[in-house]
């Protein structure tokens, strides 16, 4: 039997042997780990004071291309947050937003609800669970969704979710150790989830946008569907309102928007769809200058979309304004600064 | 027990080792499984007694006193 | 389960932990359940056969030792009456008796391991004998999968029983001490085959812990960790690649695929052995070796002395000698005198044994002929050595070759490399007429562009890649030309200073973690001797 005062001299010198390879270990990651804007900035959410946050906005990559709470922080003073990326998986955003209620407790949760209709292929889908997850901090909700995603695709592992080294180790190769610096995820956003593009694609709606086909709509996935109604559920929980959205998209019809608005009043929440008529010439879009692309806002019509959407929002859910709020306005007005300065809007 | 015909026998097999000296004959690698099928058939003849498959350990012939002792035992028996 | 799984690592944690927090009297108990668990995890559904041969084995030698104590006391009362012949009589008598105990065991388990392993492939030849011979008739054909581990523990268990058989160790009286002996989660699944008389009691006994033996559990199974997957995976890719398209490379492809298979395998198995041994270390249980730096071998028996070592000794214990040694080949060996003279005659019994146990060891490899060329090729080999060692000597020393020197040694260890590498182009390759194109290739179209117009960076490894394998081979030649000199890697590592010693363990962790071949874009291909 060794003696005491030696266990515990090993047992402190293993302490301190598993600290400094941590250490080494989350610089390597940095150092490795891919970073796409959607991680960072699902990341800078935690950087937010608690309770600050007014509007949260969860879902897909419309969400994150069009939705600016900079824009509406300056037009009307309410703060919001984007937790998007790229074809977000229904149970990524559940996750999400469960998470971020932990910390935050918002006047309005904002659903994008396209992803409705969508089939989600885990097997296929590996970046955009990366985009989602990958900025996410370790809990109980992502554990969730990583088993998940485990058990529908053995070939990922779940450790390589929980330490992303695993997944990213072979970037060895592309590192240039004179270049590349570690890079820790973002810690605080400027555009709070907002990754805007400038480039326009000068489109033309599609002929018979918007108008009844006489076709039915597509079925609901039934997963989607139950992780949206699940999320309707939390908030309610948290007494707090939903509102399902819809943002401008051109491939997108009377069929499904109707569908959506009968699943909205079935569960109770309100619909808000941006390609309806009135709403588009409320809107004032132009679908040759706005579009990024077919399912995305430019950044002109980000602010177009952002402006009127913010007016919605603070009208409808009566919103504070904080801009004379010393709690809020340094930080806010400075975020601002720099957003007007990248986006070239007027300050 | 007739020492002088083992050593004759044992030089005639492997010429090149030191019997006397070394005592980890098997262990050390000097006899392989050949050595030792040559050498137990040698030994049968010569002393009239049958070596079986389980007499076959190092242990046995790891050196001349070994070997000396189970040939002795299997006389005895 | 595999060995460089996450699930392996926190598996083997939990088990230790759990081993040595039970109290020292039952701490066998929570190895056998913890083994059990292990292999139900691993392969649950047959169960059924490694129970079956865990009950057999203990019946039969529990049988054998009854009757070997029975007979020991009719013995003595007997013996004063008899003479030498009745003694004679008596034993052999008794061992007549032994054997219809023994033998149907051994029958029932090597039956069962042979029918799981080559009905498929006996069938399927002896259809294709009845079509040719114009016969009716078709035989089903099974495809079994193969219990986890199913050879080693078979080896295992009747290494024992033939033990018991021979009175070399007493019978195990309690079956689930047996059952732990047999099962044993570190080497079930690839080996070492243990044995009885040094496995068990390690086994049985409440081991200790021991910060220092952990810690060189740990580091052994790193290095073996390294070995497979940054060596033997990466090499893998290029030779996959290689052997893949037989027809269409050259010779000098060829030659690349074979010494690179030879490094995978290398890497691939005994370093899976090197995780196994380093696992059963953590508990305190030393496993027998089972590689020796096989490929500084100066010969071919000299390979196959440290490669597979237990494997090797399984057969000459239990096979080699006892057929040498039986009455027919010691009368072939006389009769062969008179016929072939002295040289000859006197090697006979040695030798037609010898090809009979590489005929074993390959199929032991596998069902499929290309295995059993390749134990006709070794037996060959090591048939022709013995034939021309003196021969051969006498050449060299008319010739005037100087053979106590580093240069000849350097040479028997090149020419070794290449008579083995050949050998595994045989194993490798998809059938036994692409083996013979692809060595005859190497002697036909020596095609070099392998190496002068970027050849080697079209077999699926990048110019980063080959840097790796190659660094990485590197070490491992230095540790083994380390070791055979006699250095003890870990030993000599404990008493470095604390700084140097950390950089090594963070950089073994680390150059696994990044230059480890592993997660997805790859198969997680398994230890190649897993299925064997």
């Amino acid at each position: 039997m060794m003696g005491w005062k030696k266990g515990i001299g090993i047992m402190l010198r293993c302490i301190a042997f598993v600290l400094v390879f941590s250490m080494f270990f989350s610089h390597t990651t940095n150092l490795l780990m891919r970073h796409d804007d959607e991680s960072n900035e699902i990341h800078a959410f935690y950087g937010e004071p608690e309770d600050s946050i007014d509007v949260l906005y969860i879902g897909s990559s419309p969400l994150l291309r069009g939705v600016s709470p900079m824009v509406m922080w300056k037009e009307y003073g309410f703060t919001g947050y984007v937790r998007a990326s790229a074809l977000q998986a229904p149970a990524v955003s559940y996750g999400l937003l469960a998470e971020s209620l932990r910390k935050q407790s918002p006047k309005v949760v904002v659903l994008l609800c396209d992803n409705i209709f969508l089939e989600y292929d885990y097997t296929e889908r590996e970046g955009d669970l990366r985009r989602g997850l990958d900025g996410m901090k370790m809990s109980l909700y992502k554990l969730d969704i990583i088993r998940e995603v485990t058990e529908a695709d053995e070939r990922q592992s779940a450790l390589s979710y929980v330490f992303p080294l695993m997944r990213y180790h072979e970037r060895w190769k592309e590192i240039d150790l004179a270049e590349d610096k570690p890079e820790p995820l973002l810690e605080h956003s400027f555009q709070k989830g907002n990754v805007f593009l400038g480039y326009n694609a000068g489109l033309d709606y599609p002929e018979g946008f918007m108008q009844p086909t006489g076709q039915p709509a597509p079925a609901f996935n039934a997963d989607a569907q139950a992780y949206i109604e699940k999320s309707i559920a939390l908030c309610r929980e948290k007494d707090i309102p939903v509102v399902l959205l819809h943002l401008p998209k051109m491939a997108w019809s009377f069929e499904e928007s109707m569908a959506v608005e009968q699943f909205a009043a079935d569960n109770g929440v309100v619909y808000l769809d941006l390609d309806r008529e009135e709403n588009r010439t409320q809107l004032g879009i132009v679908p040759q200058e706005d579009y990024y692309d077919k399912g995305h806002m430019n950044l002109r019509g980000s602010v177009k979309v952002s402006r009127w959407l913010g007016k919605w929002l603070d009208e409808r859910y009566a919103l504070p304004d904080h801009r004379d709020d010393p709690a809020y306005a340094e930080s806010w007005n400075a975020d601002w600064a720099e957003y007007a300065r990248k986006a070239g809007l007027e300050e | 027990m007739d020492t002088e015909a083992l050593m004759k026998i044992l030089a005639e097999l492997r010429p090149d080792v030191d019997f006397e000296e070394n005592k980890e004959l098997v262990d050390s690698g000097e006899l392989d499984s050949f050595d030792i099928v040559s050498l137990v058939g040698e030994l049968c003849d010569a002393y009239d007694i049958e070596i079986g498959a389980d007499d076959i350990v190092p242990e046995n012939f790891n050196s001349v006193e070994a070997i000396c002792a189970l040939i002795t035992r299997l006389q005895e028996d | 389960m595999a060995f460089t799984s996450f699930r392996f690592v926190v598996f083997l944690a939990v088990s230790a932990a759990l081993y040595f927090l039970t109290p020292k009297r039952c701490r066998w108990v929570t190895l056998f359940v913890v083994n059990y668990v292990f292999y139900f995890l691993a392969g649950g559904r047959y169960f059924v056969y490694l129970l079956a041969t865990t009950l057999t084995t203990y019946l039969a030698a529990v049988m054998l030792g009854n009757m070997a104590s029975k007979n020991k006391t009719a013995f003595a009362e007997a013996k004063a009456g008899l003479d030498k012949e009745g003694r004679k009589a008596w034993k052999a008598a008794f061992a007549r008796k032994k054997r219809f105990v023994l033998v149907p065991a051994l029958l029932l388990n090597f039956g069962i391991l042979s029918i799981l392993k080559y009905s498929g492939f006996v069938c399927n030849n002896l259809n294709a004998l009845f079509a040719r011979l114009g016969v009716g008739g078709e035989l089903p054909i099974f495809r079994f999968l193969l219990p986890l581990g199913i050879s080693f523990y078979t080896f295992q268990s009747m290494g024992y029983l033939i033990d018991v058989y021979r009175e070399k160790v007493e019978p195990e009286r309690n079956l689930a001490k047996l059952a732990l002996f047999i099962s044993f989660f570190p080497q079930i699944v690839q080996g070492p085959i243990g044995r009885f008389n040094t496995l068990a009691e390690q086994l049985f006994r409440p081991n200790e812990f021991s910060y220092t033996r952990v810690k060189f559990g740990v580091q052994l199974m790193l290095w073996g960790a390294f070995k497979k997957m940054v060596i033997a995976d990466r090499v893998a890719v290029m030779v996959d690649n290689i052997f893949g398209f037989p027809e269409t490379l050259g010779g000098c492809y060829v030659a690349v695929a074979a010494l690179g298979y030879c490094i995978q395998i290398y890497g691939d198995f005994s370093g899976g052995i090197d995780i196994a041994t380093g696992a059963a270390q953590i508990f305190g249980i030393t496993l027998d070796k089972n590689f020796e730096r096989p490929y500084l071998a100066t010969s071919i028996p000299d390979f196959w002395r440290r490669w597979h070592i237990t494997l090797g000794a399984w057969f000459r214990d239990y096979v080699f000698y006892p057929l040498s040694l039986s009455k027919f080949f010691q009368k072939l060996g006389k009769a062969g005198r008179r016929v072939f003279g002295n040289y000859i005659g006197k090697l006979l019994p040695v030798l037609i044994p010898q090809f009979i146990i590489f005929f074993l060891i390959g199929i032991w490899h596998g069902a499929e002929w290309k295995y059993i060329a390749f134990g006709v090729y070794n037996g060959t080999l090591i048939v022709l050595g013995i034939l021309f060692e003196q021969p051969l000597k006498n050449l060299a020393k008319r010739l005037g070759i100087r053979m106590e020197c580093f240069s000849w040694r350097v040479f028997q260890v090149l020419r070794t490399l290449v008579l083995v590498a050949l050998g595994k182009i045989i194993t490798r390759a998809p059938g036994v007429s692409a083996s013979v194109y692809m060595i005859r290739s190497m002697v036909e179209n020596w095609d070099t562009n392998i190496f002068w117009e970027g050849g080697m960076l079209k077999l699926g490894l990048d110019e980063k890649d080959l840097w790796i394998l190659f660094l990485s081979c590197c070490a491992l030649l230095t540790v083994s030309l380390l070791q055979e000199s006699g250095v003890k890697i870990r030993e000599t590592l404990a008493k470095q200073n604390l700084y140097f010693r950390w950089a090594v363990y963070l950089g073994a962790v680390f150059s696994l973690v990044l230059f480890g071949v592993y997660g997805l874009n790859y198969d997680a291909s398994d230890f190649i001797y897993r299925g064997f």
